[in-house]
């Protein structure tokens, strides 16, 4: 194992051979050099791979950061609109058509929607026009909008409908307020205030996440809805697929909601360990985990088949008799057979909606 | 070569770097200092720069922590720490199975905070010669004309910045290396925990 020396070394030279190599106008020579450099020992090439790309990743953050302010006024003339859709104006100042197509439902035949709600309120930061730089500076080609779901005339109960770029549809209710980012690789909604209902296009490329506080959610082609709790929570409730929740940055932690699932998530203030209200006591998931010490795959799959629709089917003994840990959601059998599959060496195969456990 | 590198590091920047705060803050966690962090995940880069191929990489976070368990473990191994496999790999799994599918979006939104960090990092020439190249597509040789510096000095300021920037994110997730040293004394117990 290096020391802590020659790491430290290595980052350093992969650094400026990153920088020599994208920056310079590198002579023979020092591609020699180069070459020779990364030959000498493994790491130096692990190093100097990461060290491009880090060097790329800063770059992009500058050039992003740099049209993003250059730009962002006059986004809509940079922007091509995805062809054919009728639209809300992108414009920042709030003028939008609203006569939108998918008014009423939302549905228009021939196109499944998702349909999800987010609901609540929240106090708006100074951190969102920075979030909207840097997401622009992580080098996407984003739209970004803002849009009020400007009170009409009215009462409280008034909804605003607009359609996104993306196709889904959004109904706002008066107070709401919406920051839309749209790149080529994601969709990525702020609820700022108010509630939101999203009538969601699939799109399976560009996963479509809504942030809502503290709270995530993303839909993996599902129906549900989402209410603010407290300052910075939030509950979901899915009654058809499949939605990952998670607090802020826990995304390892995520909750994996299906039909029928609920969950309450409170990540609390950030800094202040306050526990004030019974709201922010809400925050254990409700999600059951199926806790396995070393039971045998075959226990852990009856465990599993009691409480899901889609059952595990085990095809060869030799499987079940594995030993197993670890922690799983309750109603995620997929999960569950995965990890299964990767620690029999095998493989899953889904068959008539059910999960079969292979041996490779 | 050059073109090869380049090309992958688009794609390393772009699907890899964006993982590495979570791969280093989950290495850390689920080994302790049983590892050299900085190793595994310099070597996960070595093996991810290896492949013939990216393509096929549908969900890279998840490649690259596949990758970062397989080089952890293949250290431990060498290291002749028998006792381990068991709890990695259940635990391994277990990280796995909750991670949920790729989504740029929430990357996106978790990489604020790294790219905001990130910039801090860059001194103001620094981003102005990064302007100047990949914006005005300026050589060295202009970029250090137009800023009345030498090249070296050019050179020298994006180095530095660069290696400051590496370095932050190494530090502000994970213990320093001292820390780590002296971590690794621990490799018995953390192996049977």
């Amino acid at each position: 194992m290096a020391s802590a020396d020659t790491t430290a070394s290595i980052i350093e030279q992969a650094a400026e051979w990153a920088v020599e190599a994208a920056h310079g106008d590198m002579p023979l020579e020092s591609r020699a050099m180069l070459g020779a450099w990364l030959a000498a020992d493994r790491r130096h090439e692990g190093a100097y791979v990461r060290a491009c790309a880090w060097l790329r990743a800063t770059e992009d953050a500058v050039v992003g950061a740099h049209s993003a302010k250059d730009s962002l006024p006059t986004q809509d003339q940079q922007v091509a609109a995805p062809a054919g859709r009728p639209l809300i104006s992108y414009n920042d100042n709030e003028g939008y058509n609203r006569s939108a197509p998918h008014a009423g439902d939302g549905q228009s035949p021939g196109t499944p929607r998702r349909l999800f709600r987010w609901t609540g309120r929240l106090a708006i930061g100074g951190a969102l026009a920075a979030s909207v730089a840097m997401l622009l500076g992580i080098g996407m080609p984003a739209i970004t909008s803002f849009w009020q779901g400007s009170a009409g005339p009215s009462g409280a109960s008034a909804v605003e409908i607009v359609q996104l770029r993306d196709g889904s549809v959004a109904r706002l209710s008066r107070d709401a307020r919406i920051q839309v980012v749209l790149s080529d690789e994601a969709r990525s909604i702020t609820l700022l205030s108010g509630e939101a209902t999203f009538d969601v296009a699939p799109d399976e490329s560009r996963p479509f996440v809504v942030q809502a506080g503290q709270v995530f959610a993303q839909a993996v082609g599902t129906v549900y809805s989402v209410s603010r709790v407290g300052q910075s929570g939030g509950t979901v409730e899915v009654s058809e697929g499949t939605v990952l929740v998670w607090p802020r940055d826990e995304r390892d932690q995520a909750v994996r909601l299906v039909a029928g699932g609920k969950v309450t998530l409170d990540p609390g203030p950030l800094t202040t360990q306050r526990s004030t209200t019974s709201q922010s006591r809400l925050a254990a998931p409700v999600i059951a985990q199926i806790s396995l010490d070393n039971v045998t795959i075959a226990s852990a799959v009856q465990r599993f088949n009691r409480v899901n629709r889609t059952k595990i089917i085990i095809s060869d003994p030799e499987i079940g008799e594995v030993r197993i840990i670890g922690h799983y959601n309750a109603n995620d059998p997929y999960q569950f057979a995965e990890s299964a599959s990767v620690i029999v060496d095998g493989y899953i195969e889904r068959e008539n909606g059910n999960i079969v456990l292979k041996l490779k | 070569m050059d073109d090869a590198y380049d090309k992958k590091a688009a794609w390393v920047s772009r699907e890899i770097v964006p993982h590495e705060a979570a791969i280093r803050r989950w290495l850390i966690r689920r080994w302790g200092g049983a590892v050299d962090v900085e190793d595994v995940i310099q070597e996960a880069y070595y093996r991810i720069a290896k492949l013939a191929h990216v393509d096929h990489i549908e969900n890279p976070g998840g490649y690259f922590h596949r990758t970062a368990h397989a080089v952890a473990s293949d250290i431990m191994r060498r290291a002749g720490i028998i006792n381990f496999t068991s709890m990695t790999q259940a635990e391994w799994s277990n990280v796995m199975d909750d991670e949920p599918p790729a989504d740029q979006a929430l990357q996106g939104k978790q990489e604020l905070a790294r790219v905001e960090s990130l910039l801090a990092n860059l001194s103001q020439i620094g981003r102005r010669v990064i302007e100047l190249r990949r914006v005005e597509g300026l050589s060295r040789k202009e970029t250090a004309e137009r800023l009345g510096l030498s090249e070296n000095d050019v050179k020298n300021h994006l180095v530095r910045g660069l290696h400051k920037v590496m370095k932050a994110m190494a530090e502000q997730d994970g213990m320093n290396l001292d820390e780590q040293a002296d971590a690794e004394k621990k490799v018995e117990q953390i192996g049977k925990c």
